[in-house]
């Protein structure tokens, strides 16, 4: 019963999706009484949104209840879960998470809808008829192809259940992240292309979207953070990144997002970029769509096992009309896209976010190609090659520090003409005191040159990105008197995006340094020991003091040893790694313990016992230096975003020209 | 990239100069190119592997000796061999279409055992086939569970 309202309310979105998308292309035909046909096309679109609440609220019943004679609930949870595993269960499967993407969408267009429309109601129709195709084709996916109401000839007694391994609260919050940034991504392309069609070439476009463009990116950052974090947690190997497909794929959009989000500015600004923005958004938007396409259609072969379905073609089809549809546009305002200034000098901000662009799209090629190889090399020379992961890292870590580093350097350049004596007076002190860091290291014993490298090199950039804060906050405590944090909270909330953009920053020196140390000064080692026997690893000594196991419920035994870590003689902490048995699955899973401080992770896992009796266990210990300060800059990396985010009284930022240096103004009088 | 290159610097109003900018960006630009993908082809020469099924890696055993394969196959819970006081590992991995042909020997050394290793697991292994037919793997992954679906 509940399942028919279900399917009906999805019957009903659809077709509002189908009224929107029509009504909104009589609607941009611009006429005086077409302008009704807009609101209605809005109202419809706005609907869609209740009526998809309607249907995976019925999904949600169901599976809370455990109505086992829905295909989709029978295939997912089974009576003993927590309910927060039931309700993951939502976007646990295939039929299930394409409705739950459904409802997100509906949701970002709906609230899209609702903003104030006065200033760009012109872009409207546009912006409706696209997100209402966006829509459309979900909505189309599980009434056509996945449908996840549909019944089974009988009731079976239980759920086939979840994997224990994913019964973490990561599973609740991880996935939706993902399909929030994902999905969010929908909106500045959809105002990207409204305003192609329309010919408002303006900058208009980018305003309107630019906070919606943060909101998605933040939750793919987010998700992209998760999902380490949840792997480090669980999975026992030491590691938060594989460069597995599943992963590149939700690189891939967060790479050429990241490069859209910073060259919108130079379009603000300088009116410059203004089509490679438009290929920048339509690109994250393709290599969306090509994430899901790549996820779930199975074509390349990933660690993470994804239900194969026939729903490949179809992603396969609508990247192809997308594709067409926007290079097609973009080739017919290619005259209107032409940039207002020129570049003024080869040292200055804008060739700066140009290398930056340039970068990030190279990254993202280079990902690219080795996600794709196997397939690429099978179409080409009918041979299934792979990279190992260590090519990634041989590839993408040289760009990556690349990168960085641009980024210490570009806010401190001006824009238009960047004079090399004020750069030298900005630089000197952090070079300085990043290389005495790094020969303080040195001489203390690092001998890894990686880790030098980039310590010293993500020391250098957060300094100058420091330096920035302390000089604004001096400048307004000279101008205003205020003390200093006074000064600093002010010039913050003044310029919201510029120091939220290097909050931003700051945080990425802090997951840089986390990454760096973790990756090249990561120790490993493994041991079977006895009871009261010890093991030692980078100065750290582990001591077995024995195993215990309990019957938690049917459903769960937990087997737990108790070690005692000293370091100097010093105890500094007792750990208990343990592994779960599930019975009813004989799935084990192995739970590290971890201690973790500022400096590293000791984290041990209980590897074997079994066959040696309670006197014996063997663990496997890994030591990850600085790896916090990756989780510790997530976080920042957080609020740093929701502060560029946060909306500013001022509506629009001036241009650079309005107060360019009259020495240049001088000098270059012919340009407009 | 030499696109970019165009629309940011053509200037309207200097057309002959826009031009020269043109050519001067596509220049950079194909040789940006040029090195990113002179970059790629070196390291990937160095970093590539063999992606085979089971059934194909049988097919061309003699072929494969010694060479870096990458394999994916479904494990044979009862042919599990694990000593977890030195970390040694051994299994069979079928071919996934066909589970009945010949198994391989698949080793493994210094890892733990898995926890998704258990029915019908899937695994990936890259290694070396040895002459004497069995497979030595640096690296074991197993295919994690993203989904609460049975495949």
């Amino acid at each position: 019963m509940l399942a028919d309202v279900g399917a009906i309310a999805l019957l009903l979105a659809f077709a509002a999706a189908v009224y929107a998308v029509g009504a909104a292309v009589v609607g941009a035909r611009g006429g005086p009484r077409d302008a009704l046909w807009t609101a209605s096309a809005r109202n419809a679109l706005i609907a869609v949104w209740p009526l998809l609440t309607v249907s995976c609220g019925a999904m949600l019943w169901l599976l809370l209840a455990g109505d086992f004679q829905i295909e989709y609930v029978a295939s997912v949870p089974s009576r003993a879960m927590p309910a927060y595993l039931k309700a993951a269960a939502l976007w646990g499967g295939q039929a299930g998470s394409l409705l739950f993407w459904a409802w997100v969408a509906g949701t970002f267009s709906a609230l899209v809808m609702l903003r104030k429309w006065d200033a760009d109601r012109p872009l409207l129709p546009y912006v409706i008829a696209i997100s209402a195709v966006t829509e459309l084709f979900f909505i189309g996916l599980v009434i056509f192809v996945e449908t996840p109401f549909s019944k089974l000839g009988f009731v079976p007694a239980d759920g086939s259940g979840l994997n224990p391994l994913l019964r973490h609260p990561g599973m609740i919050i991880h996935p939706p992240t993902l399909y929030l940034g994902y999905v969010g991504f929908t909106v500045p392309y959809a105002f990207g292309m409204a305003a192609l069609i329309s010919g408002r070439l303006s900058d208009e476009w980018i305003r309107a979207s630019r906070r919606w463009a943060l909101i998605a990116w933040l939750f793919l950052s987010l998700g992209l953070v998760l999902g380490g974090r949840w792997a480090y947690d669980v999975l026992g190997w030491g590691g938060y990144w594989a460069w597995d497909p599943v992963e590149n794929a939700a690189l891939l959009p967060w790479l050429t997002g990241t490069a859209f989000l910073h060259s919108i500015i130079i379009q603000e600004k300088r009116g410059m970029l203004k089509a490679w923005n438009m290929v920048l958004i339509t690109l994250t938007y393709g290599l969306v769509i090509l994430g899901t396409f790549l996820t779930r259609s199975g074509i390349i072969s990933s660690v993470h096992a994804f239900a194969r379905s026939a729903i490949g073609p179809l992603f396969f089809g609508l990247i192809a009309v997308m594709s067409v549809f926007s290079i097609r546009w973009l080739l017919l305002r290619r005259d209107s896209l032409r940039a207002e200034h020129r570049l003024d000098a080869i040292l200055s901000r804008e060739t700066a976010f140009l290398l930056n662009n340039l970068l990030f799209l190279t990254i993202t090629a280079s990902v690219l190609v080795g996600t794709l190889f196997p397939l690429i090399t099978e179409l080409v020379a009918g041979e299934k090659i792979t990279l190992r992961v260590g090519w990634y890292n041989q590839v993408v870590g040289p760009q990556l520090a690349a990168l960085v580093l641009l980024m210490g350097m570009c806010p401190l350049l001006s824009w238009r003409r960047a004079s090399a004596r004020r750069l030298g007076r900005a630089f000197w002190l952090p070079f300085l005191l990043s290389v005495l860091l790094v020969a303080l290291l040195a001489l203390r014993g690092l001998r890894s040159a990686g880790a030098l490298a980039g310590l010293g090199m993500s020391a250098f950039v957060g300094l100058t990105t420091l330096l920035e804060f302390w000089y604004g906050a001096r400048a307004r405590r000279r101008s205003k008197g205020e003390n200093y944090l006074v000064a600093l909270n002010q010039v913050i909330v003044r310029n919201r995006r510029r120091y939220g953009g290097l909050m931003v920053h700051l945080a990425v020196v802090l997951m840089a340094i986390g990454i760096a140390g973790s990756y090249f000064l990561q120790q490993e080692t493994q041991a079977t020991v006895r009871r009261g026997e010890t093991l030692s690893l980078g100065g750290f000594t582990l001591l077995y003091e024995g195993l215990s196991e309990r019957r938690e419920s049917d459903e769960l035994v937990i087997s737990e040893a108790t070690v005692s870590v000293y370091r100097d003689q010093q105890l500094v902490t007792v750990l208990r790694p343990r592994r779960d048995f599930y019975p009813l699955s004989g799935q084990p899973v192995t739970i590290p313990a971890v201690r973790s401080t500022v400096s590293e992770d000791f984290y041990v896992i209980l590897v074997g016992w079994e066959q040696m009796g309670e006197d014996q266990a063997t663990f496997k210990v890994y030591l990850n230096p600085l790896i916090n300060w990756l989780w510790a800059g997530s976080v920042l990396f957080v609020v740093g975003t929701l502060v560029a985010a946060w909306p500013d009284r001022r509506a629009r930022p001036a241009l650079v020209s309005a107060y360019r240096p009259s020495a240049v103004i001088a000098r270059r009088t012919s340009s407009a | 990239m030499s696109e970019i290159a165009d629309w940011t610097t053509s200037a309207v109003e200097e057309p002959r100069r826009g031009r020269r900018n043109w050519v001067k960006f596509a220049v950079a630009g194909a040789l940006i190119l040029a090195a990113l993908a002179l970059f790629l082809y070196s390291t990937i020469r160095s970093n590539a592997q063999y992606f085979l099924t089971v059934q194909e890696l049988r097919d061309r055993a003699t072929e494969m000796v010694g060479k870096d394969v990458r394999v994916s196959g479904v494990v044979v819970p009862e042919s599990i061999f694990y000593d977890a006081a030195t970390l040694h590992l051994e299994f069979d991995i079928v071919d996934r279409d066909s589970p009945s042909a010949d198994p391989v020997r698949v080793v493994v050394d210094g890892q733990p055992l898995p926890d998704q290793m258990n029915d019908e697991a899937e695994a990936i292994v890259e290694g070396q086939l040895q002459p004497d037919g069995t497979f030595r793997a640096g690296t074991l992954m197993m295919k994690c569970a993203s989904k609460y679906e049975a495949e």
